[in-house]
């Protein structure tokens, strides 16, 4: 695996990168920078407070401290910081939102049936064992 | 298993001499001895591979410093069921030495018989191997996979990596030329200005096995493996798997 001193983040998207379209990742996701289309990983996201999202979004887990205008699906812990805004619906296994944190939309807990994305990661990391 | 030695042209310095006489006998000693090409500005590094390919060399051996290496790499990459060695001589421009786990100066001779050999990734640049990494500065609009759109803009670093390492604005980094992927890093660093305390650095790392790179103003020279230029537009691929190399115990990757 290529390795960096950035907390093994595979993908880090930066303050001056705008990403329109399909963003498919097996590993940890870091988003600073603004996103529209879809983005989908097995691992971890973290989106920051600058960022600015449009998009579907499925993750592993999540912190998000930006603005998301989308709808959530999170298969594990979904954490949403003070100076996180989300528009759409947020689905997730264990939801934390703290004091200051807007989520405007629906939301479920428990578990999510899970997409052939974070299956095959899954699998990667049960052969790895 | 016949062997081609490619001896870069700086080893024509009489500094050299004693040198490679040693190098040859070690190498008969342990039964290794083979073909000599002797890079020239007369001659083409193709004509040379190709013709000890055509006479049976199955194991190409670059003697000389990193852009021995390299270019031989991109010619050799056009073959099929070659090995690629390394015998580094001289002290300057020697990085990969270390990466590939290969002892400077003679001592090579002993990692090219142990004949320990890993598979890897290179990459396509404009239909041209390449192995290492590309770089340039710009601002730049990347196609990823056909399936996003990437605007880097500011003036921004880029590097897209295969093999090697790479320090860039404090951060290390390790290519891994067996993942089957490239890696794209974009560093922008602002300059400080007045009105603000410090410099913004940002970094930006995305994966890919295939991209377009196109300059968002005029065309950009892109330094392929330090050693050769192209120019945007580029198609860059992985091209997996590729090429067999003698390496080191002590490799890095």
């Amino acid at each position: 695996m290529f390795k960096n001193d950035n907390n093994g983040l595979e993908t880090i998207i930066g303050p001056n990168v705008k990403v329109e379209g399909d963003f498919v990742s097996q590993g940890n996701m870091s988003v600073e920078g603004i996103v529209s289309g879809t983005i989908s990983t097995a691992g971890n996201l973290y989106i920051g407070e600058q960022a600015k999202v449009t998009a579907n979004v499925e993750a592993g887990s999540a912190q998000i401290a930006g603005h998301l205008k989308g709808n959530v699906v999170v298969h594990e812990k979904l954490e949403l910081t003070p100076t996180s805004q989300v528009q759409g619906d947020v689905s997730a296994k264990i939801l934390v939102v703290m004091e200051g944190a807007q989520i405007n939309g629906h939301y479920q807990m428990g578990s999510v049936p899970q997409t052939a994305n974070v299956k095959e990661r899954g699998k990667k990391i049960a052969s790895a064992e | 298993m016949g062997y081609f030695y490619l001896y870069d042209n700086f080893l024509q310095d009489r500094a050299y001499a004693t040198q490679l006489i040693r190098l040859e006998n070690i190498l008969t000693d342990l039964s290794l001895q083979g073909r000599v090409g002797r890079l020239s500005l007369l001659k083409s590094i193709r004509d040379l591979i190709s013709g000890a390919v055509r006479d049976g060399a199955s194991t190409l051996v670059a003697v000389g410093n990193d852009d021995t290496l390299s270019r031989l790499i991109e010619v050799a990459a056009d073959f099929k069921k070659i090995t690629v060695g390394f015998i580094p001589l001289g002290t300057k421009n020697q990085t990969l030495a270390k990466l590939l786990g290969i002892p400077l100066g003679i001592l090579a001779c002993q990692t090219l018989s142990n004949r320990l050999i890993q598979t890897i990734d290179l990459g396509k640049i404009n239909g041209q191997f390449w192995w290492q990494k590309i770089e340039g500065v710009g601002e730049f609009k990347i196609t990823i996979d056909q399936k996003s759109q990437i605007t880097l803009t500011g003036k921004q670093n880029i590097v897209i990596g295969n093999f090697g390492d790479l320090i860039l604005n404090d951060n290390n980094f390790l290519f891994n030329p067996q993942d089957n992927l490239l890696e794209i890093i974009a560093s922008y660093q602002s300059t400080k200005k007045w009105w603000k305390k410090s410099a913004t650095n940002s970094l930006s790392i995305l994966p890919a096995k295939n991209l377009k790179l196109t300059a968002l103003g005029d065309n950009i020279l892109l330094k392929v493996d330090s050693f050769k230029t192209v120019k945007t537009p580029a198609i860059i691929a992985i091209a997996p798997e590729k090429i067999r190399l003698i390496v080191g115990k002590k490799r890095i990757f």
